[in-house]
């Protein structure tokens, strides 16, 4: 069976605890989490526990890349979880302005899906 | 379409056809997809999981997919257990919580369920060895999904799945084999320790965790990245031939070294299913197991493989009790497992009762 505990080797460049426990800022999880219960929050946790995860995949996939088939739509950028959380954060730090162009933006994505899917 | 109305038929991975149908039972490959607009399950909120359910379901009615959808989260524990018993939902969806369901097209070959571990699983189940058909079958569904959906997906690592041992292709192939003369020799465990060496996984029946019944066995791939979906699926394709044929050579010594202790074996079994009065479904699936092995070499020949299949699924203890219309106790199911066999091997041999 997979796991995700610690190699111990590439995680001690940093006393601080978030370099050795870093957290996505977009779904709260964090590495501890993730080692414990073997699953991600969001798709960006890919990123931001990419030194794990790739020592995982040299290990148990003996690769790194995808080949294979791609969507139709391509990769995803993944703005509308990026823009969710950079709006929770302007409203906890009461950066109104800020909040009010993230509201625009994410509602003006929605229109857009929305507009397609009815075409 | 109700789930009353799904057929008493055996769905489509028993039906017992298909190539090699007398050793693998079935073909499945299932893709594992998520919505990039979402977080994955675990961190979704009650009206995320909402959404995309709502999204799905669309998705599905534009593409023009043919599916009918289930709300499992309102769905009775009677029918989450039997569409867990047709392999149409996995144990984990069932018990699930929130916003969850699964889409079914009418011949039961294709399923998405709808937040289990993925925003999406899709699957296609195919009789016999047939993992080319089941391929197409489940590309063409995925590729029109994904023209109304926006899928997770990176350059780099491909599908993004909510666990990494699925990310890249994000799929598992897999066959269901039934290999009851490898069974009774000592060389099974030989030939899976190999299948682990080359990153196949051996399981039972039911999938993850559990243990082979009734010589029912799945073999898949556990490699997802760095390989396309038909160099995997080429990776399972190329050795099921061989386990094929050490099941075939082994059925023949067995015939010809032990054919009195074969035949007495399977002539019992075959009597208890027809006269036992109290009958547990485990011991119903060990019988059927002999049972199907005694068709298929030539031991039995009053019985078609198809409605043994038929008997394995309807004995089960959600379709038997949804056969009879009521919840019961286990004291009670397997009294009524015992009459239902009786009756039903009874008009197998003899046909349906005239009027
Ligand atoms: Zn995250």
């Amino acid at each position: 069976m997979a796991s995700f505990q610690s190699d111990s080797g590439n995680s001690g460049t940093s006393s601080t605890s978030a370099a050795l426990n870093p957290k996505c800022t977009v779904c709260g999880q964090d590495l501890m989490q993730f080692r414990t219960g073997g699953r991600l929050g969001c798709p960006l946790d890919y990123e931001v526990f990419g030194e794990t995860l790739t020592h995982f995949f040299e290990t148990n996939q003996s690769a790194l890349l995808h080949v294979g088939k791609w969507p139709k739509r391509g990769p995803s950028r993944f703005e509308t979880l990026r823009w969710q959380a950079e709006l929770r954060q302007a409203i906890v730090s009461q950066n109104y302005e800020l909040a009010a162009q993230l509201r625009d933006r994410l509602q003006e994505r929605k229109n857009q899906r929305k507009q397609r899917d009815d075409t | 379409m109700t789930l009353d109305e799904l057929p008493r038929s055996p769905g489509e991975w028993l039906k017992g056809n298909g190539p090699e149908s007398d050793i693998v039972i079935c073909s499945r490959i299932r893709l594992a997809r998520n919505l990039a607009d979402f977080p994955f399950i675990s961190k979704a909120s009650r009206s995320e999981k909402s959404e995309i359910v709502t999204q799905i379901r669309e998705s599905i009615s534009e593409s023009n997919s043919k599916l009918n959808y289930f709300d499992v989260e309102r769905m009775s524990e009677l029918d989450r257990q039997f569409l867990v018993e047709r392999h149409l939902i996995s144990r984990e969806l069932k018990e699930g919580e929130g916003p969850r369901g699964v889409a079914l097209n009418d011949d039961e070959s294709a399923s998405i369920m709808v937040n289990e571990e993925d925003h999406l699983r899709v699957q296609v189940m195919r009789s016999g060895f047939a993992l080319l058909q089941a391929w197409e079958q489940i590309d063409d569904l995925d590729n029109r999904l994904e023209e109304h959906l926006d899928i997770a997906f990176s350059q780099e690592l491909g599908y993004l799945s909510a666990c990494p041992t699925n990310v890249g292709t994000g799929i598992r192939v897999g066959v269901m084999l039934h290999l009851p003369a490898l069974g009774q020799t000592n060389h099974l465990d030989k030939f899976f320790r190999a299948l682990q060496k080359i990153n196949l996984s051996v399981r039972g029946l039911h999938g993850e965790g559990t243990q082979p019944y009734g010589d029912f066995y799945q073999i898949s791939n556990q490699q997802t990245l760095g390989k396309s979906e038909p160099e995997l699926i080429k990776s399972l394709s190329d050795v099921i031939p061989q386990l094929i044929e050490y099941e075939r050579k082994a059925r023949q010594t067995l015939l010809t070294e032990r054919r009195q202790v074969l035949h007495d074996q399977v002539s019992r079994a075959y009597g208890v299913l027809k006269t036992a009065h109290t009958i547990s479904s485990e011991e119903t699936m060990l019988l059927l197991s002999s049972v199907r092995m005694g068709i298929n070499l030539g031991l039995i020949d009053d019985l078609e493989i198809a409605q043994v299949n038929e008997l394995f699924i309807n004995t089960q203890p959600a379709h038997l009790q949804k056969i009879h219309g009521q919840t019961l106790a286990v004291d009670e199911r397997n009294v009524l497992r015992a009459s239902f066999l009786r009756k039903r091997l009874t008009e197998m041999r003899d046909g349906p009762p005239s009027e």
